[in-house]
């Protein structure tokens, strides 16, 4: 009886419960929802028609910065990964800086519109419309006692939905969960989106939100008269091209090429031509190959009919590409077999010379603040994955998952290991996969001019 | 797209209502069940995720805890039987979380251990008999909403109780518990 009374006694009790230092935390019902909201994005990029991240071409932006900048030599890879993957964050800062940019060059319309609900405010200021993307920034100045329920993911629900003439349009456009706090009770954000349908040069803009974040329900309406930009214009080429070539193995014909600021769209006609297995190489006026076009882009198809199926591509516009070719893209799955290397700690260099070209360790630093291994690949195609250290008595004790290099990349790297506490016999692995064979029916690529 | 939205919030309501409800009885009880704290709130994260994503699909079939219950419970097992090393590690753990013994002579009395002191000798019961106590006493199930959240008979339940009482009796005396 005494036992079954204790036992009673075991029971769930906020006041003095029997594990007393746990609780279920504001941090840990912040992850909830941040999975939540993680798991909606992934959903509604299903949903999209679009094949491509669009979130990518914001990088593409970033990357076209660093053309104009020169100095691809060296790059750490550490990075170039934080660059590929998603990181929210840096892709709202990227799209606000290109917004700044736009609007002190004069191609964005200023708007300065305001809309008001629970004493939350919405004003809508810089405007960008180049035919083909659609941009615009927002504050938001939230009172203090709501500013709790945006958890971090306050934008409103805009989404890809906006009106024209009262019409209600749809783009195709990555959704922003962060909005960046600029003061102490304001908060920036920006909306970007690709326009597949051809919107007349003047027209009444509208905008509604219902909600901010997941949490601030209300009405938030916009309608201003907009006109494309005058200087915008004059900086939109369109050229119309009808060259024929080859992708891979397909015939193809490129249609046109419109460039904006922004970004440049191209125009394929083709039958049976699977474009998303393909990646966009760009190339510099002698012909050098420019990197980090592999973080493109975007390809919508226009016309699927028996004949002819109509897609354009589109990527962001960088000053230095010159012409443009499209290479199949790599999967691991489909890799010529790898091989998996250990080299021994701190043994150095190392190079190995395959049938495509070298992959070379030049050099391993074991330094107070971490490993860095210094690696050069010649062939691009040639992929490596997953370094691993192990320590003397084999157990992997850190690991880095190099990025894949889709088809053109850097030929140098520096990986670092920060703090990776490593024996004078610890090992690095890592997995290279020699780059294919070139297919021997597949045509030279077409090469396609950009103006 | 306002009806999916409108759904979409009276989800997120329902689901903070539910994490405000059950959130720690639900860390508690998992980590109860894994005895590692990490993992606790892994899977009470995951447990919450699964219960936002399913909401449409629940029912009412039976009362809304025990179907959260179960998805914890659930989401406990799966991490148990994929960390099979890592389960090697937490009976080692176990091992160390063994209870200080008492020296005082009056604290060899069962009804002189704190409730916290106690939780520690459950914790020493295997698996099968340890989440079956927690969800009757901790979480204050009955025998029926226990076997619906194990998916089990109330037969099996009972039977189950009444022997984790009886290994628990076993490792209190073990232990040298006397009973007033």
């Amino acid at each position: 009886m005494e036992l079954e009374r204790k036992l009673r006694e075991f029971t769930y009790n906020k006041r003095s419960p029997a594990i007393p230092d746990m609780h279920f935390s504001p941090k840990l019902e912040q992850k909830i929802w941040e999975e939540i909201m993680y798991e909606q994005k992934k959903k509604h990029r299903r949903l999209s028609q679009w094949t491509v991240t669009v979130a990518a071409i914001v990088i593409v932006l970033a990357m076209a910065s660093l053309f104009s900048q020169g100095g691809f030599d060296q790059i750490s890879t550490s990075l170039v990964h934080e660059e590929r993957f998603e990181t929210l964050g840096i892709q709202e800062e990227q799209m606000l800086n290109q917004l700044d940019s736009l609007a002190k060059q004069g191609f964005t319309s200023k708007i300065d519109q305001s809309s008001s609900d629970q004493g939350i405010t919405i004003r809508v200021n810089d405007v960008y419309y180049d035919g083909d993307v659609l941009m615009y920034g927002y504050t938001i100045q939230i009172p203090e006692e709501k500013r709790a329920l945006l958890l971090d993911r306050g934008s409103p629900d805009f989404a890809n939905i906006f009106f024209v003439n009262g019409k209600e349009m749809t783009g195709n456009s990555i959704r922003p969960t962060n909005i960046k706090k600029i003061g102490k009770d304001l908060y920036r954000g920006v909306q970007y989106m690709f326009i597949t349908h051809k919107l007349p040069d003047s027209f009444t803009f509208g905008l509604k939100a219902s909600s901010i974040g997941l949490r601030i329900r209300g009405s938030w309406v916009f309608q201003f008269p907009f006109s494309i930009n005058e200087s915008l214009k004059k900086q939109i080429v369109h050229r119309q091209y009808e060259k024929s070539g080859y992708i891979g193995t397909w015939p193809v014909t490129i249609g046109y090429v419109r460039k904006t600021p922004v970004s440049t769209t191209i125009q394929l006609k083709g039958k049976d031509l699977p474009v998303n297995d393909y990646e966009i190489v760009g190339m510099d006026q002698q012909g050098q190959v420019l990197d980090g076009m592999d973080v493109l882009q975007q390809v919508n198809l226009l016309e699927n009919q028996q004949q002819q199926k109509v897609f354009e591509l589109r990527f962001a516009t960088s000053p230095n590409i010159s012409s443009l070719q499209l290479l199949p893209r790599f999967y691991f799955e489909d890799a010529s077999p790898s091989k998996l290397v250990q080299i021994p700690l701190p043994k150095q260099p190392i190079e190995f010379t395959g049938k495509h070209g070298k992959v070379k360790i030049s050099k391993i630093d074991i330094q107070a603040s971490g490993i860095y291994v210094h690696y050069e690949v010649e062939n691009p195609l040639d992929q490596l994955q997953n370094f691993i250290i192990l320590d003397d008595s084999g157990r992997q004790i850190t690991r880095i998952d190099v990025p894949v290099r889709t088809s053109i990349d850097r030929y140098a790297y520096i990986t670092q290991f920060p703090n990776a506490p490593v024996s004078q016999k610890g090992e690095l692995v890592y997995r290279h996969y020699p780059a294919p064979p070139q297919k021997t029916e597949e045509k030279d690529p077409l090469v396609i001019p950009i103006p | 797209m306002d009806e999916t939205l409108e759904l979409a919030l009276i989800k997120e309501a329902r689901l903070e209502l539910y994490m405000r409800e059950y959130g720690e009885k639900i860390l508690h009880m998992v980590y109860l069940m894994t005895k590692d704290r990490v993992s606790a709130e892994d899977i009470t994260q995951e447990t919450f995720v699964k219960v936002y994503r399913n909401m449409d699909s629940f029912r009412g079939e039976s009362h809304i805890h025990t179907w959260i219950y179960r998805i914890a419970v659930n989401e406990a097992k799966k991490h148990l039987r994929k960390q099979a090393i890592a389960r090697l590690f937490l009976i080692k753990q176990s091992q160390n979380m063994r209870p200080t013994r008492h020296t005082h002579l009056e604290s060899n009395i069962l009804d002189s251990l704190s409730q916290h002191e106690f939780t520690q000798f459950i914790m020493l019961l295997p698996n099968t008999y340890r989440n079956i106590l927690v969800l009757h006493y901790y979480q204050d199930l009955s025998i029926e909403e226990i076997s619906m959240v194990l998916g089990t008979t109330n037969g099996a339940v009972r039977k189950k109780l009444h022997r984790a009482r009886k290994k628990l009796k076993e490792i209190l005396k073990r232990e040298g518990f006397t009973w007033n």
